[in-house]
Parts: C-alpha cells; structure tokens; sequence
C-alpha cells in the first residue's frame, strides 16, 4: 500500500499512475484520469483529446511498459550482479533538468524511514 | 434482412481489418469521413460511463496523426496483428446510415514469432454509406475491450 504512484499533469489535467505489482514477473499499471464536474463539453472534448498523451496507447507513454519489459528481461540473466546510475545526484528536490531520478530516490528513502531500516 | 446493405457493410469491415493486418495503416485514415469519430475504450469504463479513451480521434486528421507518429516517432517492438470479425448486425438508421455491432478478436504476433490473443470486444459503428467515391465509410467507430487491460502497450489501431 506504500505510495506505488505518481501523480502528474498532463497540459491543464490531472491524471494518476499507478503500479499495482501482481508477481515477479508482471505488474498492472493503472491509469486514472480526472476532469471536474464543473466542465462543460468543450472542456471534455479537450480532455479527451489530452488522454491521447496518456495511456497504454499514449504518445508519450506507449513506449514506458516495453521499455521497463526490456530491463526485466535483461536483469533476468544478471540476478547476482547490481548497477547503479547517479542521476541527478543523490538529493530529493527539485531539479532545473528532467533527468533526474529524485522522485525515485525520494519514494526509497521515505520507505526506508517507515520500515526502520 | 437488407442483404446488400448486410453485405456493404461486411465488406467495408473486411477492407479495414485487412489494411490494418496488412501494415497499410495509411489507409486507416480513408476508412473515415472527414470528422469522423474513433475511439478505443474498455467494456468497464463503457458500462460505467466513463468516456476515458485509450485512442480518441474525432477527425480524420487524428487518425493520419497517430499513423505519423506510429512510423516516424514512437518506437515499438515489431509486431502485427491478424483480426477476426464475426456476427455483424447491420440496422438501417435512414437512406444514408447504418449502425452495425461486430465482434472482434486480435491476435498480435510479435517478431520473434510469438503469438497472443491481445484483444477480444465488439465494434460499434456508424456507417455513412455513401462517402467517399460513393463508398461506405464510418461517421463513428467505438472499439470496447472486453478486458480492463492492455498488454504492454497498443500501438497499431484494433
């Protein structure tokens, strides 16, 4: 139940992704998107054409589940062996580039503060 | 039973699932007058009323977008697809349209060869029946899943 989301904004909606592990080998990713019940058609209209971005069909996220099959693949052959790539440093914050992993970083060391270790 | 217009319609829905399969995706667009609708949802958003999309078009321009982009910008495992189309009913809405309800099954075979039922669900379409050339074409098609899920990624239209 630890926070296995992300949640983020897509031009002007918001939208969750959620990773649901269902075993070593497979995990679901849930996407959820939101609207208000204040908009009116033109607004769903436009929401509808940003989900275009999102989604198992994404523009800019097809390519997020094959590419994480292709690690699980690789890593399957390397399970004694391990790597590590400092990216973005090794704080939780804000950064001026997108190539970072702080957000990772940041859901690891809050995970290690609620399990003591 | 109209049986030409049962046939028109079943031919129209044969062309489409062949030019799909046979990687003529830049015919896709053609199957469509010009503000027609496409859309890929799941039977449980569907049943609920929530009009998520996992592809929306609502032009004829979307489509050529998404065929631009499957070819030149998002990067996919090779694969293809082999639809079968089955129990079609056809209904006259007036002289010039048609709804038909079909079911569908994809099969996505991948380059290393391996073989998987990807998608099964029905087809929901509007038909004008004389667009382009005087050929039928779809004002609306809704593609539901009957599954909540994707396997890793939908990049070819179903």
């Amino acid at each position: 139940m630890f926070p296995g989301f992300v949640l983020q904004q897509i031009m002007n909606s918001l939208a969750v992704r959620q990773v649901l592990p269902k075993g070593a080998g497979r995990t679901e990713l849930v996407w959820t998107c939101f609207g208000y019940a204040s908009d009116d058609a033109k607004m769903d209209e436009l929401r509808m054409r940003q989900s275009n971005l999102v989604g198992p069909a994404g523009y800019i996220s097809l390519e997020d589940g094959a590419a994480t099959g292709f690690v699980q693949r690789g890593a399957a052959g390397a399970s004694e062996r391990s790597s590590f790539v400092e990216m973005g440093g090794r704080s939780v914050e804000s950064s001026e580039s997108r190539v970072t992993e702080t957000s990772v970083r940041g859901l690891w060391q809050q995970y290690r503060r609620h399990m003591g270790l | 039973m109209d049986a030409a217009l049962q046939l028109a319609v079943e031919n129209l829905i044969a062309r489409y699932v062949h030019a799909i399969d046979d990687d003529r995706l830049e015919d896709w667009p053609g199957f469509f007058v010009e503000k027609g609708r496409y859309r890929i949802t799941t039977a449980e958003n569907f049943e609920h009323g929530l009009p998520l999309s996992i592809i929306y078009a609502d032009s004829r321009a979307m489509l050529a977008d998404r065929v631009s982009a499957l070819r030149h910008a998002n990067i996919y495992e090779a694969q293809r697809y082999r639809h079968l189309v089955s129990s079609t009913l056809v209904e006259r809405v007036d002289a010039d349209t048609a709804r038909a309800t079909s079911n569908f099954q994809v099969v996505r075979i991948m380059h290393t060869g391996d073989s998987m039922l990807f998608a099964s669900g029905r087809y929901l379409d509007r038909i004008r029946l004389h667009g382009d050339g005087g050929r039928p074409q779809f004002e609306e098609r809704v593609v539901i899943i009957d599954s909540r899920s994707v396997d890793t990624l939908l990049a070819i239209p179903l």
